[in-house]
């Protein structure tokens, strides 16, 4: 599933022994885990599994409470993009809260406001540009944040739960410009969802976490098909894709 | 928890402890009181700061409490709100020094009489350097001339108080109207407060001697006028007159008013602040009969 | 009521001296606040919305700090503004600007407090955000602040008024000095000292006037900015 062009050996992340533990529980323990450049990989799981965990960690919000990280050549502030669960919405317009995300100081005002008045639109919002970002339902703050992310070409995308709020034409509107946003920038995708199908439509790779470890990995016709741990098993047991 | 458990027996011990200390307070109150309780056992005298801060009071009232059995709730504010409380029935006793505004409370029917018991002398303090030369001065009037003349910075009580009214008396003898000089500073604050501010900017003032002394040790301030005759201070004590306010303690006001006047109290006013700053503070009026 | 009509009369009238402590008062309470607020504001982003050693400490202390009694305030400035005192060569006691340097003391203190814990309501979803599209570090604080700006309005309020209605501390920093430092609340205790409640009851209404203005403004603004 790799682009062309690209070697598929390549790493991008290394974790190592990665550990993290909120008030004395360990919640995410993952021993080993190679993530390879230009891949897309969907981290699925239940509630409290540590899916949010990791990709907090792999953004920098939080510290390890013990194991390494490594990135390979993901030096610029810029490179990594992370969108929480919950993003903040600015209280100011949608437009201003795309642009607020164009850090490239070679691009104008005019230009700034193209690409995220262009943004917006892409995700079918280009109406509500003007409207404040506090006044915004949660389908659309979550669009306007998807919006934020996807105006600015970075190297790889940490999405926790993209559409927990869209309504279907989100769903649709996202994964198309999402889908083009990877071709065009061949960055690396790591998200978490609770929509399996969606999982399916996306990644390449589909990384399981059952109780803060990742049992599971592989191209998701296999684990969200023909899981092979207890965990996987029971997880998809109601899913029938 | 723990820690929250340990923090509740502290306020548990707390309060017992305040407990204990507000019980033994309230045993401690005399029981054995010699002289017969009076019907109305409470005389509330009004009297000004610069009295209270004396300690003249505070010296006397046990005497006063034990020959008469009266109890005396002394309240201190400016003059103008000392006389106000006696005006408005607030006060059974006034203990004043401020002539003119005393003689229009009892024009105006409020109190019963004047009785001047006792006086002393306002002085005027200043730097050592005595810019001026107010040392050199014989009268207050020659020196708050001199002052303004040279334009030496004066602190002024500026709050209509006895002293105040005092100092203004003195300025008209002598036609001078310092408002509104850059030298002249109203401070608008008690004895204490202005010699503070005289201090600091070390400038005259005109003080009554008790709360100079008392704060001498932390004031840059000399005596450098004392005793001139324009500057005596009577104290007068007034009954509120009970026409105006049947509520009032007359009887305790007339009794208070006797024993000050009387040989215990003259002896004791006479002795008070000798020890201390070996000189009495206040002098008592001899002509009472 | 007729209290009240003087009251007003003054105000317009003639009465320079009124004129003055209004004046005075006004220019107190503006230092006062704005100083305390560019102090206050950006340290209480910083302590509402960063993790570090010893923050629970140092927020048990500014909220101790938050209910100093004005009166010690005033004689700690007292004491280091005295001629005998550390900063007496600055000869700034008795002064509007002591009475201010008191009033920074008292209201710092609440308005760090207050931004603080208004801040870290939506710190962590914030700085996430803003971090994760790759929003430059220094820009966070006034980021925060802007997204609290309707609510440190208040805090700006909350601030104004504790320094227009003060009484302790600058009465003894400042000195109630005539035509100088004499504000509202020093001439209300002057003139009940004096006996002239009638006097005192109106600057008490004028200084009610002043606070209801104020704050009416200030609904004006928070109203216009939620829009």
């Amino acid at each position: 599933m790799t682009e062309p062009g690209k070697n598929a050996n390549d790493i991008l992340i290394e974790l190592h022994g990665l550990q993290k533990n909120f008030r004395g529980k360990k919640v995410l323990d993952i021993d080993q885990l190679m993530l390879m450049r230009g891949h897309r990989y969907a981290l699925v799981g239940a509630n409290g599994s540590g899916k949010s965990t990791l990709l907090k960690l792999l953004a920098g919000a939080i510290k390890p409470s013990g194991g390494e990280i490594v990135f390979h050549g993901l030096d610029g502030d810029y490179d990594r993009a992370y969108l929480p669960q919950k993003p903040y919405i600015f209280s100011c317009s949608a437009l201003k809260n795309v642009t607020m995300a164009i850090y490239d100081k070679n691009i104008d005002k005019q230009q700034r406001l193209q690409q995220a008045d262009q943004a917006l639109r892409m995700l079918g919002i280009g109406d509500l540009a003007v409207a404040k970002g506090n006044r915004l339902s949660g389908g659309e703050g979550q669009r306007l944040a998807l919006a934020r992310i996807l105006v600015v070409p970075h190297q790889l995308l940490l999405l926790d739960e993209p559409t927990s709020a869209t309504d279907i034409a989100g769903n649709e509107l996202f994964e198309e410009a999402l889908n083009n946003y990877l071709q065009q920038t061949q960055a690396t995708l790591i998200f978490a969802t609770h929509a399996l199908s969606q999982a399916a439509r996306l990644a390449d790779t589909v990384i399981f976490l059952d109780a803060g470890k990742a049992v599971e990995q592989g191209p998701p016709e296999q684990v969200l098909y023909h899981p092979q741990s207890a965990g996987g098993k029971a997880f998809l047991r109601f899913w029938q894709g | 928890m723990k820690i929250k458990k340990n923090w509740l027996l502290l306020l548990v011990v707390l309060m017992a402890v305040a407990l204990v200390f507000t019980a033994c307070a309230s045993s401690e109150k005399p029981e054995d009181t010699e002289v017969a309780t009076p019907e109305n056992p409470v005389i509330r005298l009004s009297t000004t700061t610069s009295v209270n801060d004396s300690g003249l009071l505070s010296y006397l009232q046990p005497y006063f409490e034990e020959d008469t059995g009266y109890t005396l709730e002394i309240t201190s504010n400016g003059t103008g709100a000392a006389i106000a409380l006696g005006q408005s029935g607030d006060a059974d006793c006034l203990l004043v020094h401020a002539k003119a505004a005393e003689e229009e409370f009892i024009n105006a029917g409020y109190g019963v009489e004047r009785i001047p018991f006792m006086y002393n002398y306002f002085v005027i303090v200043g730097p050592e350097s005595d810019p001026a030369g107010v040392a050199d001065c014989a009268t207050a009037a020659e020196a708050f001339e001199a002052i303004a003349n040279k334009g030496s910075e004066f602190v002024s009580r500026g709050d209509d108080s006895g002293t105040h009214k005092a100092e203004l008396k003195i300025w008209t003898s002598v036609n001078i109207d310092p408002t509104g000089k850059t030298w002249y500073v109203s401070s608008g604050s008690g004895m204490g407060a202005t010699l503070n501010q005289a201090s600091e900017r070390l400038a005259y003032c005109l003080t009554d001697k008790a709360t100079y002394l008392a704060n001498s040790a932390n004031l840059d301030l000399k005596i450098l006028l004392a005793e001139s005759e324009d500057m005596k201070n009577t104290y007068s004590m007034i009954a509120v007159n009970p026409d105006k306010w049947p509520d009032t303690n007359i009887d305790g006001s007339n009794a208070f008013i006797e024993w000050m006047t009387g040989d215990k109290a003259t002896d004791l006013i006479a002795e008070f602040g000798v020890k201390e700053y070996s000189e009495p503070l206040f002098f008592v009026i001899d002509n009472q009969k | 009521m007729e209290y009240f009509v003087d009251a007003i009369k003054m105000l317009l009238g003639n009465n320079s001296e009124l004129r003055d402590i209004v004046a005075v008062t006004l220019q107190m309470s503006f230092f006062s606040t704005t100083i305390s607020m560019l102090i206050g504001m950006p340290l209480g982003v910083l302590i509402g919305s960063r993790h570090f050693v010893g923050k629970r400490y140092l927020v048990r202390v500014i909220h101790t700090l938050m209910g100093l009694p004005p009166v010690v305030a005033g004689l700690i400035v007292f004491l280091l503004l005295s001629r005998s005192g550390p900063f007496g060569e600055f000869q700034l006691l008795f002064s509007v600007p002591a009475m201010v340097i008191a009033q920074v003391v008292l209201i710092t203190p609440i308005i760090m407090g207050l931004t603080a814990s208004i801040t870290s309501v939506r710190a962590n979803s914030l700085l996430e955000t803003s971090r994760g599209i790759g929003i430059p570090r220094r820009k966070e604080i006034g980021l925060l602040l802007y997204e609290a700006r309707i609510q440190l309005i208040a805090v700006m309020m909350t601030g104004f008024g504790r320094a227009i209605s003060e009484v302790g501390a600058v009465q003894i920093v400042g000195g109630n000095v005539q035509f100088k430092t004499r504000v509202m609340t020093t001439a209300i205790m002057l003139e009940t000292n004096k006996g002239n409640f009638e006097l005192a009851v109106a600057l008490g209404i004028v200084l009610l006037l002043i606070s209801l203005i104020i704050n009416s403004f200030a609904q004006r603004l928070q109203e216009e900015r939620n829009d």
